[in-house]
């Protein structure tokens, strides 16, 4: 317990200078921790004993800093790396809940990243989830950001549309202009379905703390029906929302609520 | 007592004649099967309850009976029963491993004259020379009113009528239909009640045998289910089930094979309202190694390895076997201290035969910090048992564990990965396999507002809107020069509009100079393109003050109108022809006025 206080009052002591700082500094404190970090646990192979085990405090130490540093970027500003970085300290601190909502975050910001992807299904195996089944959409399309696909949409729609409007309206016969501008209608489907699929992860958390309690009822003094593995990602149900808890099914199908505070939605 | 033997052997009789081939049939598999089977009798009644008025079966099965046997006996009276003298007769073959078996059924009609429960009483009948003792029977008579009562019937049946919260309580949901009535499950049972919590049943929980209660038959179907009480003090509870009641067609003709329907009616019974008294878990005797397990327990740890390096891991697993709520059971809280690094533990289950049994494991890696360690840690554990109302403290003691000091400069391979630096650069290799933790990134890239997802940007929408107002424009603006370029009337309207409106302009202007010229050339022709753009055969230009009163007078223009447009003409007359001095004495405000009002006249 003693040493759960420290690490905590350590925590806030280590944010202080970072108070001032811009998102691009608090980035680069955090990074050059975290790499302190590493540099102690390399210095800690090669040790024995005392020394050994100062390194690995320090290590430790190190890690809470980078971990306070990234932190302090995201209360102004986030970004994919940010949060992969988050994922990295977070599981270097042996918080895996928190580690796998930080790279699924990372994921939703720049699905194209191999390097989050891997990160990712890492510490889902550490913490002993099976491996994710990829489906058909995050092979292909996944892999691109919503964005990008909701510009795409509406590129092919107004394209489309112009090329079966305007021609004839302008004299522009020919049967070839519009056929274009339909296939390139029916093209705009394939953005369509992204935009569709992406819209599954709306409502999906990941449960952030070992053994969260799945509620009976959202109050305080509820009885557990069952409890979350951190990590485990759950499917929050938005219409049954209450002040401090949402109503959650896990993939086994156990559905309860879960204090809001337990969850990290991977959109917000 | 009544004789029926007559009927009978006729019947029997005119079975042998009718069935002569089958007969003989099943006469020589029974000769080559060569096998004696011994007769027995049994009697039933169909159906065993009844209203006042309707009629039933007694029947007599007769079976390992050879055809051809002459059957004898006399059948019982029973006062307030009429059994009809006239049987029915029915016959069935069966062949099971060689062995050959006759089964005969008579059927006699029973009528009650008074409500009651009748029995039949036993008696004897002679079969080919051989005396059988015919059991007894009972037929229930009702009231009309009550003869649905009880056929079906819905009891939950619990251990106890006081738990503890979050205890496993075993219940059996049992249903009783009574015999001759046709029913399918229409769902599964619901439960009603927020007292308690129901784990989920399998799909097809139900066993289904036969019981007789009461001297009456009945299907009896029983399920299982788990339940846990969630809250304290009273709680109530009562369960639901839906059947769908089939009954047959009554149709004569067509009651056979594919013609034959099935009406299903559905009904749903619930049980009666169970009252349970639920207490919260006592708080006396509760320990710090209570974790919420409440069930019975045993509990045992194992360390492997037994003799390990300064910094190497140590796998100990605390597997705990028994019966209760295990998923409220949370793994024990080691206390490393500073003799070891402790890493949250992998929890397994493993559920057991048995309902609400099961194994649960808790496996921890702990990783010793120096060499004076000579045993592991106490894992805390403890558990409330329901049934005695007490708390039952498993806590394992330490193991002992040799430590050794790690060998100089070496660090263990097995230390797990999230201590481990990941020197390497993200490879191809590395990034397919996910075998190691990837490095940090090193440059933000592009920041964004956080937690800021919205599908529709406002720049995204802005650009739409955008799009959609540029495409509606350009589409209209064509449109419109299409229309117009195919339409020579409308195209004169539009424009003469516009030369009206500038030459009135003019006019106007002319007038607050005092330029008499000017503005009655102006208001001649402001006249003009007003009256000219409805006029497609002749120009504006050359429109006289007789082609303009023409469409005054059809647009029914009233007189002052007509007369300040003539006024306007004899001006611009005088100005042209006589020297422009003979009109100018109205003055041009004057003149402005009528051009005005006429304006007004030809909208």
């Amino acid at each position: 317990m003693r040493r759960n206080f420290c690490c905590i009052g350590f925590f806030f002591l280590a944010l202080l200078p970072l108070y001032g700082l811009t998102v691009e500094e608090a980035f680069e404190k955090g990074n050059q921790a975290y790499v302190r970090g590493e540099n102690a646990l390399n210095d800690a192979r090669k040790k024995s004993g005392p020394d050994k085990e100062f390194q690995i405090e320090t290590a430790e130490r190190e890690f809470q800093e980078a971990l306070g540093s990234f932190q302090s970027c995201l209360e102004k500003a986030e970004s994919a790396a940010l949060h992969y970085n988050l994922g990295n300290s977070f599981f270097k601190l042996g918080l895996a809940g928190h580690a796998i909502y930080h790279f699924r975050r990372a994921q939703e910001l720049d699905p194209s990243s191999e390097e989050i992807r891997a990160n990712l299904a890492f510490v889902r195996k550490a913490a002993g989830f099976p491996e994710l089944q990829a489906s058909l959409y995050d092979k292909t399309l996944g892999r691109r950001p919503v964005d990008f696909w909701m510009w795409m949409l509406a590129g092919g729609f107004w394209l489309g549309v112009t090329l079966l409007v305007f021609p004839r309206m302008y004299g522009l016969g020919g049967a070839v202009i519009p056929i274009v501008g339909c296939a390139v209608l029916l093209f705009s489907f394939v953005p369509l379905w992204a935009v569709l699929q992406a819209g599954k992860f709306r409502n999906q958390a990941i449960v952030l703390d070992a053994d969260t309690a799945l509620l009976v009822s959202p109050t305080e003094d509820s009885a557990a029906a069952a409890f979350l593995q951190s990590g485990e990602a759950v499917t929050i149900q938005p219409a049954k929302k209450q002040l401090h808890h949402f109503f959650v099914s896990s993939d086994d199908g156990e559905e309860g609520w879960v204090f809001s505070k337990h969850l990290g939605r991977i959109r917000e | 007592m009544k004789s029926f033997n007559s009927s009978i052997d006729l019947r029997v009789r005119h079975l042998l004649w009718s069935n002569f081939g089958s007969i003989l049939f099943v006469l020589g598999l029974t000769l080559l099967a060569n096998r004696s089977h011994a007769l027995s009798v049994r009697s039933e009644v169909k159906p065993q309850v009844i209203a006042l008025g309707q009629s039933a079966t007694y029947n007599i099965v007769v079976s390992g009976t050879a055809r051809g046997q002459s059957i004898g006996g006399q059948l019982p009276s029973v006062s307030g029963l009429e059994i009809s003298n006239r049987a029915t007769t029915s016959s069935s073959t069966q062949i099971i491993n060689g062995a050959v078996s006759h089964t005969l059924t008579y059927g006699f009609n029973l009528r009650a004259q008074r409500l009651g429960v009748f029995t039949i009483p036993g008696w004897s009948m002679e079969i080919g020379g051989q005396r059988l003792q015919v059991p007894p029977a009972t037929l229930k008579v009702m009231d009309a009113k009550d003869a649905f009562k009880g056929v079906f019937q819905l009891d939950l049946e619990l251990s106890r009528d006081s738990f503890y919260v979050g205890e496993a309580v075993e219940a059996v949901l049992r249903l009783l239909v009574r015999e001759g009535v046709d029913v399918r499950l229409a769902g599964p049972p619901e439960k009603i009640g927020d007292g308690f919590t129901q784990d989920a049943v399998e799909k097809d929980p139900w066993t289904i045998k036969q019981i007789v209660r009461s001297g009456i038959r009945y299907q009896q179907a029983t399920a299982p289910l788990v339940l846990t009480p969630i809250k304290d003090g009273p709680q109530s509870l009562k369960y639901e089930l839906r059947l769908a009641v089939r009954s047959r067609s009554r149709d004569p003709l067509f009651d056979f094979g594919a013609f034959r329907r099935v009406n299903e009616k559905e009904l749903s019974i619930e049980t009666e309202i169970r009252n349970f008294g639920v207490k919260p878990l006592p708080s006396e005797g509760r320990t710090g190694a209570f974790s919420g397990a409440v069930g019975r327990f045993e509990a045992v740890a194992e360390a492997l390895p037994g003799q390990v390096s300064v910094g190497d891991p140590v796998n100990l697993i605390f597997r705990v076997t028994g019966k209760g709520r295990f998923e409220r059971m949370q793994a024990p809280e080691l206390d490393g201290g500073d003799d070891f690094k402790i890493y949250p533990p992998k929890i397994g289950f493993e559920a057991g035969n048995k309902l609400g049994t099961g194994v649960k494991t808790f496996e921890y890696i702990l990783i010793p910090k120096h060499a004076d360690t000579d045993q592991l840690l106490e894992i805390p554990f403890a558990f409330f048992d329901p049934e005695r109302g007490v708390y039952v403290d498993l806590t394992q003691r330490p193991m002992a564990i040799t430590v050794i000091p790690a060998p100089e400069g070496t660090f263990s391979p097995l230390m797990p990965e999230s201590v481990v630096k990941s020197s390497a650069s993200p490879s191809k290799r590395q990034t397919v396999s996910g075998g190691r933790l990837l490095p940090l990134r090193t440059e933000s890239r592009r920041w964004v507002s956080p937690g800021d997802f919205r599908l529709l940007k406002p720049t995204y929408v802005g650009t739409q809107c955008m799009a959609m107002a540029l495409f509606s424009l350009v589409f209209l603006l064509r449109r419109r020069q299409l229309y117009l370029a195919g339409d020579a009337s409308l195209r004169r309207r539009i424009a003469g509009g516009k030369a009206a409106s500038e030459w009135s302009q003019k006019a106007k202007d002319a007038a607050a100079q005092g330029n008499g010229e000017a503005f009655l050339d102006a208001a001649r022709r402001t006249l003009q393109e007003s009256v000219g753009r409805h006029m497609e055969a002749s120009e504006a230009e050359a429109l006289t003050f007789d082609d303009i009163r023409r469409h005054l007078e059809r647009r029914s223009a009233d007189a002052s109108t007509i007369e300040n447009a003539r006024t306007l003409f004899d001006a611009v007359d005088l100005l042209k022809f006589g020297g422009g001095h003979g009109h100018t004495r109205h003055g041009l405000s004057e003149l402005l006025k009528s051009l005005n009002q006429v304006q007004e006249g030809l909208k």
